[in-house]
């Protein structure tokens, strides 16, 4: 089978609606992964990366398929579950296919910690084929890479029972068995199938993203995807926090204040204007009658009301913007935000000059102290801003915005009436809240048939005449969302935590201060890293300390638990570790007793040089403060910290943290468990699980 | 491991009869832990600050006091007097800065608890000081200080600090005052219940009239009554008399500025033997002070040393061959340091030197002791530690000159004379103490060295500030006239002269078989990495607060740096292969890293009058970290000791190990030569052409760096795209092997000058040996 014929199969299947049924249907007999990828020939250009191609038996010789691309190759899929959100649930296979780069020819042997069967072929010849129960794999036979690329594929088959997952690691000559740097797998650049894969990826996130599911009634919100539950700005007191002037122009077209806005443009023609004036008057109304009573859960009513700082004081006090200038700065609020001042503005970020006709008096402190107040899926995470730090921060922001024009809302009961009705029919209330009956209804989701998805929010063009709603989709959107829709949109209902975790993060641009600022952990590394549940509590804010307190900048809280928990879990999972810590052995006291003693400077590392030790503090820190041991063991994923201390370059290149063990494993402690650098890094952490309870070292 | 009495001498593997109860005790601790050959099983009890309060009658260090306001010994040895009663004489400034009774000293600082940005200080209540001014009048009679800043010893011609004299459980201090030669041995005295210090003076006949400031207490009125000064009325009901004993005719007692008492002697004054005590107490108490004068005034005969302070030995039994190069060729063995001595001295090597016999080497310690050991052959089963002195202010550098030791401290040069041959110093003399010297914990004296001409090299660390970024200010010191430069004194210890500056922490530096001289230093603010210095006399080697140069020039280029995740993020020294029996290596450079606890070869060459090149690694494990390097000339091998501290991979206190020639092939590159298009290596032996010939057998990276100012280290950035940080794949094109077998020439892509660039390679040897390694070069300029 051609590519192409592979293409018409595959768009054949989505025009063609079948009611139960997958929606990719393949033929196996045509062999997509014996010919679809042979990658003999080195691509000029590649990507980091792999790319996957998993596949379920469904039924008789047919498979269904979903194509993505992953770091490495790790995964999990827990028992049962689906491994990609367009395949259904339990038995499947997965084949990782691309490049593994050698920087000059070498040899290199590989194992797996594994769950399922993995074979593994390099250059055309097996390098592993394993079958795996939970523990690690022999090491397969010595396989020679040549200089640069070489082709690289990886097919695991999920177990019978239990939990699928594959972490695949590899042993370089005189070396130790460690990751596979990520940096050491590519992918060719083009790869044709995955870019329709993709397609339907990018419709799918769309329709969550854009809350069709808020108009278009489909699946149970709180059984499916956790975007289907998404909100939007509340409108209970919206009065109080927003200008009308500039609701009035949000409500007209957002995209034109905000290029980035998820709001459509719901009012069309010549009456659009006045119609949106007269929303904006009638949400301008909805003022807060009791601050306290109506915003319960803020943490500075006094602020949510008009009864804070007026922006004119506060846009007029130098002193107060100055200290929010260097604040902002050391909270990288510019990783989201266009700052007032920057020489270049990024279309993909946020702009600031407007906060002064947006908020109304006092609100912005309130908005920059709870963002989730009014909004609980809100990407702006909360910093936890001390009052004072608010205040700096909203003198600075709004002495730079514009001015707001003085245009204030009509009282004229005819026109709030008109705008309440508007609210009522419009389709406001399908995304914001208010307790007002809504009178706008539409197709449900079952009822869009293929030709719906290119008419309506969906057309080319919206004219003046239009009734629905202009989300100003590209054409390349609109055609994902067709391809989705063309699909039975069964993957809403598949909540699959790695790819939502991909998803999430991305929104929530992590990545602009992980990896990017010194001190900062690298992104990429902390699914393999961090405990998932520790790693929810401090996403979703729950953590009162800070992991590194010497850096200046500080972790916000995304505080929305189930999003918290999703992307903790799904960060895991996209590591090859399950979505719980597994249970744990007892601590054991004696190792813990080593342990002790290997940390100190009397016959050990001496790593108290840099680490604290709860109330203990380190001893000779040199700009290399390590973090504090009793907040490690709850913190992190024992692999983790035995990768950590094996090789700390290898995971972080920028650590001061010294090597201490030679590429056999062995320790310069020869008098401790003769010199097992295994046993010693195990007993390290068997005392470092005592958290709280961890007893001072031994000191000099 | 054993520890034997001096006298009492048993075979190895036989426990001595010990002479002191605390052996004992230290023993029966260790006896329930198996303890091999090298491991120091009693580690857990070294190093306690009661125990640097060491059985001996003095400490040099920073000491601080507890009045007159910002009274700072910079250079203070703190001396116990008996009668729990102590006093700190200030060897810059010629003056006793403070007695106090009670408990000795705080072991804060560095060097003692590990302690950033503080010193020791006075533990005990301090009953008198002096300002921090000359405790001797210049010949005008002023005590004001004419030195450009308040830091280095007084102009000798007023007041020189010659040296010190342990003895017995007292000390003699020796200065010259206006020509005139004053030995001084500090006490006390204890009379009805109170407690006084002495000042036992005995000087020759005076060839010229001076004066030493004895005390002063601020706001007090000063009145002589004879022989003895009162000093009152304070306010805090305390009264603070000084008498004067037994003193030749014309020497007396004054009052200056009201409320300072000074001590004055006339020219021609006879030689004599004369006392000042010093008594701080409640008027009530007055009445007794002339209790406290009774007594003849004492200065033991230093001629005659007094009995030895540590006649027992320790003995180790050396390892053989603890580690060796994969292909054999060199081999490590080990000479493991009397960790268990009979006085919990902490062992942290810092500085060593053979004596001409080749068996013997004297080893100093970061505490301040220095050891002999003996016993150094073949076997290394019978290795005897002695204790030679003690009491020293962070001795970071050794040297022995005609069988003389010198050791380089914070406070001065020291060379140490053993009267009595007896294995114990018994004069302490100042051969220079030109070196200026805040209160900086960060101010190290790093290593001693000579040139052919026989003049002294040592380098002096820049003040970094507690926490590791930038230089000076509260609780770092002041950047005084030598921080961060490389020093060098005169043959005959008269001339101390900056050589070169911009240094940050170079521990350790090498002088080459001509007078080449060089330094490592240690990665942070402004020390992008970590360097191979190729110093020049007036350089500049980076560090901005330290250049002591206005305007600041350019840095000159080091030899090569040092990326520190895989080669060196603290340095050590260099040593210069001067031995014919340590393989292909005669004449090159070796460097040490003291945080890597590695050893390289540097690979070195000079392109248009700039000299570049880099490092490869000799396989070696030492015990503790590479320090100080110095090949013995009798065997011909390399020694190493270094002692663990801060971010190094060393998990011992101190080692000693002895890198030997197997008389095997070695395996390595020895030559890099930068060409316009390819770079060449020239190996130790031929190498086989199909594997050398294989350029997929090569790999290459390069990168820049840019600091992060005051910050620690650098960022890696790219030589191609600058704006993007990390390394660049450098593509080689071919390899080729010379008819020789010997150099490979790799055609580089686009070569160009660069801070770091790296080969690595795993190539096959003609033999078969296989040799994996790692070229570390800078490239300053193309020829």
């Amino acid at each position: 089978m051609q590519f192409l014929d592979f293409v018409k199969v595959m768009l054949k299947s989505f025009v063609l609606p079948r009611a139960n049924k997958l929606i990719l249907l393949l033929s196996l007999g045509f062999g997509w992964g014996a010919t679809g990828f042979a990658q003999t020939n080195i691509p000029a250009k590649t990507e980091p990366g792999l790319v996957v191609t998993f596949t379920t038996p469904e039924g008789g010789q047919a498979k269904a398929a979903d194509v993505v691309t992953a770091p490495n190759v790790w995964l999990y899929v827990p028992a049962g579950k689906p491994a990609t959100p367009f395949l259904p649930g339990g038995k499947f296979e997965a084949t990782w296919e691309g490049f593994i780069n050698a920087e000059r020819r070498a040899d290199y042997q590989f194992q797996a910690e594994l769950s399922g069967g993995l074979k593994l072929e390099i250059n055309g010849a097996v390098a592993l084929a394993a079958t795996g129960n939970g523990a690690a794999t022999e090491l397969g036979k010595p396989v020679r890479l040549n200089r640069g690329l070489n082709v690289f594929k990886a097919s695991f088959t999920s177990p019978t029972n239990g939990d699928a997952f594959v972490r695949l690691e590899w042993k370089p000559k005189d070396s130790f068995v460690q990751l596979i740097p990520t940096d050491a797998l590519a992918r060719a650049a083009e790869a044709p199938n995955l870019a329709q894969a993709e397609k339907l990826h990018q419709g799918r996130a769309l329709f969550v993203d854009y809350r069709c599911v808020k108009c278009h009634a489909g699946p149970a919100p709180e059984s499916g995807m956790l975007e289907l539950t998404m909100d939007a700005p509340a409108f209970a007191g919206i009065g109080t926090r927003r200008n009308y002037e500039w609701l009035a122009r949000w409500i007209a077209d957002p995209k034109a204040l905000r290029p980035t806005a998820h709001m459509p443009q719901v009012l069309h023609g010549p009456k659009a204007k006045a119609e949106a004036e007269a929303i904006a008057a009638y949400l301008a109304s909805l003022e807060l009658k009791s601050a306290k009573g109506a915003a319960g859960t803020l943490l500075n009513v006094e602020y949510e009301g008009s009864s804070g700082p007026a922006n004119t004081t506060l846009a007029e006090n130098s002193s107060l913007a100055a200290g929010g200038r260097e604040l902002a700065e050391t909270l990288h609020c510019a990783a989201c935000h266009n700052l007032p001042g920057a020489t270049e503005m990024d279309a993909a970020k946020i702009p600031l000059l407007h906060v002064r006709e947006k908020f109304a008096d006092g609100a912005l402190i309130g908005f920059l102290m709870k963002p989730d107040a009014h909004y609980a899926w809100i990407r702006m995470p909360n910093f936890k801003l001390s009052e004072d730090e608010a205040n700096r921060l909203a003198a600075y922001l709004l002495a730079a915005a514009d001015k707001p024009k003085s245009a204030s809302a009509t009282q004229d009961v005819a026109v709030l009436e008109r705008g309440k009705k508007l609210v009522q029919t419009s389709g406001c209330l399908n995304c914001h809240v208010l307790k007002l009956e809504n009178q706008f209804a539409t197709k449900r989701l079952a009822d869009l048939t293929g030709a719906n998805w290119k008419q309506g929010c969906l057309a080319a063009a919206h004219g003046e005449t239009s009734k629905a709603p202009n989300f100003n989709f590209t054409a390349e959107e609109r055609e994902a969302l067709a391809a989705f829709g063309a699909t039975d949109r069964a993957s809403l209902m598949r909540q699959v935590p790695a790819e939502f975790a991909e998803r999430q993060t991305h929104e929530l641009n992590c990545r602009e201060c992980h990896g990017k600022f010194d001190g900062f952990p690298s992104f990429d590394i902390l699914g393999g890293k961090l405990r998932p549940e520790w790693s929810r509590a401090f996403i979703d804010g729950e953590i009162k300390w800070k992991p590194r307190p010497w850096l200046e900048a500080r972790m916000p809280a995304f505080a929305l638990p189930q999003r918290a928990e999703g992307i903790a879990q799904g960060l895991a999972m996209s590591h090859g570790y399950p979505p719980q810590t597994p249970v744990e052995p007892a601590i054991d006291a004696e190792a813990a007793k080593v342990g002790q003693k290997l940390i100190s400077m009397v016959g050990g590392f001496s790593c108290v040089s840099c680490h604290a030790v709860g109330e203990f503090g380190a001893t000779q820190v040199f700009d290399s403060a390590g973090i504090n041991f009793a907040r490690t063991g709850s913190r992190l994923m024992k692999p983790y910290v035995e990768r950590w201390v094996r090789n700390p370059q290898s995971v972080d290149p920028t650590t001061k943290m010294p090597v201490y063990f030679d590429e056999t494993g062995k320790s310069p402690l020869g008098d401790v468990y003769g010199g097992d650098g295994a046993k010693q890094i195990d007993a390290i952490w068997e005392y470092i699980r005592l958290g709280d309870k961890m007893p001072p070292p031994p000191t000099p | 491991m054993q520890i034997v009495g001096g006298r009492n001498r048993r075979a190895p593997g036989k426990l001595a009869i010990l002479n002191t109860v605390r052996v004992l005790l230290a023993l029966a601790l260790a006896a329930g832990i198996v303890c091999g050959p090298g491991l120091h099983a009693a580690e857990a009890k070294k190093g306690q600050a009661e125990d640097l309060d060491q059985n001996f009658p003095f400490q040099t260090a920073c000491i601080g006091t507890q009045f007159p306001a910002g009274n700072v010994a910079y250079k203070g040895i703190a001396i116990k007097l008996g009668n729990d009663a102590y006093m700190c004489f200030d060897t810059d400034l010629l003056r006793m800065a403070a007695g106090w009774t009670g408990d000795y000293l705080k072991f804060d600082g560095v060097a003692f608890s590990g302690a950033h940005g503080t010193h020791p200080s006075i533990a005990g209540d301090q009953k008198f000081g002096t300002k921090q001014l000359p405790g001797v009048a210049d010949a005008s009679g002023s005590f004001t200080d004419p030195r450009p800043e308040p830091f280095g010893p007084i102009p000798a011609a007023t007041g020189r600090w010659d040296g010190l004299y342990p003895y017995g459980n007292k000390v003699v201090l020796a200065y010259t005052v206006g020509g005139t030669k004053v030995l001084e041995m500090p006490g006390s005295t204890v009379a009805d219940g109170l407690t006084a210090f002495v000042r036992n003076f005995k000087t020759e006949k005076t060839k010229s009239a001076f004066a030493l400031m004895i005390c002063g207490v601020e706001g007090a009125t000063g009145e002589l009554n004879g022989n003895t000064a009162v000093l009152s009325g304070s306010g805090n009901n305390s009264v603070t008399l000084v008498g004067l004993a037994g003193a030749p005719r014309g020497v007396k007692l004054e009052i200056a500025d009201g409320n300072q008492v000074v001590l004055k002697v006339p020219q021609d004054a006879a030689a004599a033997t004369f006392k000042v005590v010093i008594w701080n107490g409640t008027p009530e108490e007055k009445s007794k002070f002339a209790g406290l004068l009774a007594g003849d005034a004492e200065v033991a005969d230093v001629k005659h040393p007094g009995p030895n302070h540590w006649p027992e030995t320790v003995v180790t039994q050396g390892v053989l061959d603890a580690n060796s190069a994969p292909d054999g060729s060199y081999t490590v063995d080990q000479l493991p340091p009397p960790v268990d001595n009979p006085w919990h001295r902490r062992i942290r090597f810092s500085g060593f030197d053979f004596f001409a016999d080749g068996k013997r080497a004297a080893v100093c310690t970061w505490d301040g002791d220095i050891w002999i050991v003996s016993g150094i052959d073949d076997t290394l089963q019978n290795l005897t530690w002695k204790r030679f002195a003690s009491g020293q202010y962070e001795t970071l550098g050794l040297k022995i000159v005609n069988d003389v030791i010198y050791t380089s401290g914070r406070d001065q040069i020291t060379r140490y004379h053993d009267f009595n041959n007896d294995g114990e110093a018994d004069y302490y003399e100042n051969f220079n103490n030109q070196v200026t010297s805040s209160d900086g914990f960060h101010e190290f004296v790093f290593d001693l060295q000579t040139d052919p001409d026989g003049n002294f090299w040592f380098a002096k660390a820049g003040p970094v500030r507690p926490g590791g970024r930038g230089f000076a200010g509260p609780n770092a010191g002041t950047i005084s006239a030598d921080a961060g430069s490389m020093l060098k004194l005169s043959k005959d210890g008269s001339k101390l002269e900056v050589y070169a500056t911009g240094f940050r922490a170079p521990n350790g530096i090498g002088v080459g078989p001509h007078g080449e001289i060089t330094s490592g230093d240690n990665e942070g603010s402004w020390v992008v990495q970590c360097p191979i210095n190729w110093v020049r006399k007036g350089g500049f080697y980076g560090v901005k607060d330290t250049a002591h140069l206005n305007p600041i020039p350019q840095r000159d280029p080091p030899l090569c740096w040092l990326d520190w995740t895989e080669t060196d993020n603290s340095s050590g020294g260099q040593v210069w292969v001067t031995s014919d029996k340590w393989g292909p290596y005669k004449g090159e450079m070796l460097h040490l890293s003291y945080g890597k606890c590695a050893l390289y070869l540097v690979l070195k060459e000079e392109v248009g009058g700039v000299m570049q090149g880099g490092v490869v690694r000799i396989p070696a494990t030492f015990t503790s970290s590479a320090m100080r390097g110095r090949f013995n000339a009798k065997d011909g091998q390399l020694y190493i000791v270094g002692l663990q501290g801060w971010q190094t991979t060393a998990v011992k206190l101190a080692g000693f190990d002895r890198v030997r020639y197997t008389g095997k092939p070695v395996h390595s590159v020895k030559g890099l030569h930068i060409t316009k298009e390819s770079i060449q290596l020239t190996f130790t032996e031929p190498l086989d052409p199909s594997s050398a010939n294989d350029v997929e057998n090569y790999s290459s990276k390069r990168w820049n760096y840019v600091a992060k100012g005051d910050n620690y280290g650098a960022n890696e950035i790219s030589v191609v795209s600058p704006t993007k940080r990390g390394r660049d794949v450098v593509n080689i094109t071919a390899a080729s092997l010379s008819p020789d077998g010997r150099t490979v020439t790799l055609k580089i892509e686009d070569l160009k000058p660069v801070q770091q660039m790296s080969i690595k390679y795993t190539l096959k040897a003609k033999d078969g040996v296989e040799m994996s390694q790692d070229v570390q070069f800078t490239i300053n300029k193309l020829p």
